[in-house]
């Protein structure tokens, strides 16, 4: 029994090099992962950097936080009270917030982000927060995936948060701000294609830069928004199509994702 | 999109191995039931059956492959969150396409299903 367990996790081990050199060979995949470590290092939108990197740092531990297990156990989230281990960068409100989109997050709703709004966190800073938590998640779900360490994050680098905003805003559906479809200024007409403007997409540009993280890491994991239209197979890809919605499918459907 | 992918390149296939159904993934989707293995290894947390699910995957296409759906599954627990925190309404809720495969799938008994329904009321 203990030489057959033995044996079967030498062989699983055994892939590892296997991995690492496939992974060794897709830069797209680096590059998309530094960038976002980079820009993890750097004051944002409405949060410094030491901010940014607590954000994420708290990404990082909410699954693992027994409190917002409980939270999701729970029939109502407002049945389970207590308080998160504090950071000291962030109020406990924000750290909630950060656990939950990671834990939690179908149960985020309107009301409780109008209640963080009254304290203090904006709708954009709460965009950005979004971003942040998001894609640092995806880099760290395709480590796990791959059983591989995951990356450091960065040491912050000084200097206040710009507090920039689009010029066009619009808050016409969905719980945040978001550029029009036919209204990207000229610097931003990078965020989507001309009539594109999927929902997802602009869901994050009231902080453009977040949107240009996203679609960088979603166009090395999954395909370029530029690819989305051919349903057979991306030349750029082993896994067809229909092979790649099936995993996305599966994922969303386990999320319970109704989007 | 996993129904429009099929169709796209006229192939069979049973939408319930959305649901989970290992044997209905294998229709029509080359390894579909070793992806989908991964993909509920992945999703349950499980490393030591995630390690499993990811080994019998490589022993049945390779590493290249694993890496991109590793990558995949990654992609989508983002892209599920950004939704769902946003509260962002399905772009268009009366594609026919789109309510057959709500129905089919009973995507309405979800929470995050008030964001859209709510909205095209």
């Amino acid at each position: 029994m203990f030489l057959a367990l033995k044996i079967r996790v030498s062989i699983l081990t055994a892939d590892a090099p296997a991995l690492k050199s496939a992974l060794d060979n897709r830069s797209d995949i680096q590059s998309a992962n530094d960038s976002f470590m980079s820009f993890l290092s750097q004051p944002g939108y409405w949060w410094t950097a030491a901010e940014k990197i607590a954000i994420a740092e708290e990404s990082r531990l909410a699954n693992r936080c027994a409190l917002c297990q409980k939270k999701k156990a729970a029939l109502s989230r407002g049945q389970i009270l207590g308080q998160h281990p504090p950071s000291p960068h962030l109020g406990d409100e924000v750290i909630g917030i950060v656990h939950q989109i990671i834990t939690d997050q179908g149960r985020i709703t309107r009301t409780q982000l109008d209640a963080l709004e009254a304290d203090g966190l904006s709708r954009l800073a709460y965009v950005e927060l979004v971003g942040v938590v998001v894609c640092i998640f995806s880099i760290d779900e395709f480590h796990r995936a791959l059983d591989l360490p995951l990356p450091s994050l960065p040491h912050p680098r000084p200097g206040n948060p710009s507090r920039d905003q689009p010029a066009t805003l619009e808050q016409t559906s969905g719980f945040v701000p978001m550029i029009p479809r036919s209204g990207l200024m000229p610097a931003d007409q990078d965020l989507w294609p001309k009539g594109f403007g999927a929902n997802v997409i602009r869901a994050l540009s009231g902080t453009p830069d977040l949107v240009r993280q996203w679609k960088r890491i979603a166009g090395a994991f999954y395909l370029q928004v530029e690819e989305m239209g051919n349903l057979v197979q991306a030349d750029s890809r082993l896994l067809n199509r229909m092979q790649m919605e099936l995993i996305a499918g599966r994922v969303s459907a386990i999320n319970q994702c109704f989007y | 999109m996993l129904r429009a992918s099929a169709q796209a390149t006229d192939t069979h296939i049973d939408l319930d191995a959305l649901l989970g159904n290992e044997s209905a993934a294998n229709l029509g989707i080359p390894h579909g039931q070793a992806l989908l293995a991964f993909t509920e290894a992945f999703m349950s947390g499980d490393q030591h059956l995630l390690a499993s699910a990811r080994h019998s995957l490589l022993e049945a296409s390779s590493p290249e492959l694993v890496v991109e759906a590793a990558g995949v599954a990654a992609n989508f627990q983002r892209m599920v969150r950004i939704a769902d925190a946003t509260g962002i309404p399905v772009d268009d809720m009366s594609a026919p396409g789109g309510i057959a495969i709500r129905e089919a799938l009973g995507l309405a008994a979800f929470a995050s299903a008030q964001h859209s329904l709510q909205t095209s009321h």
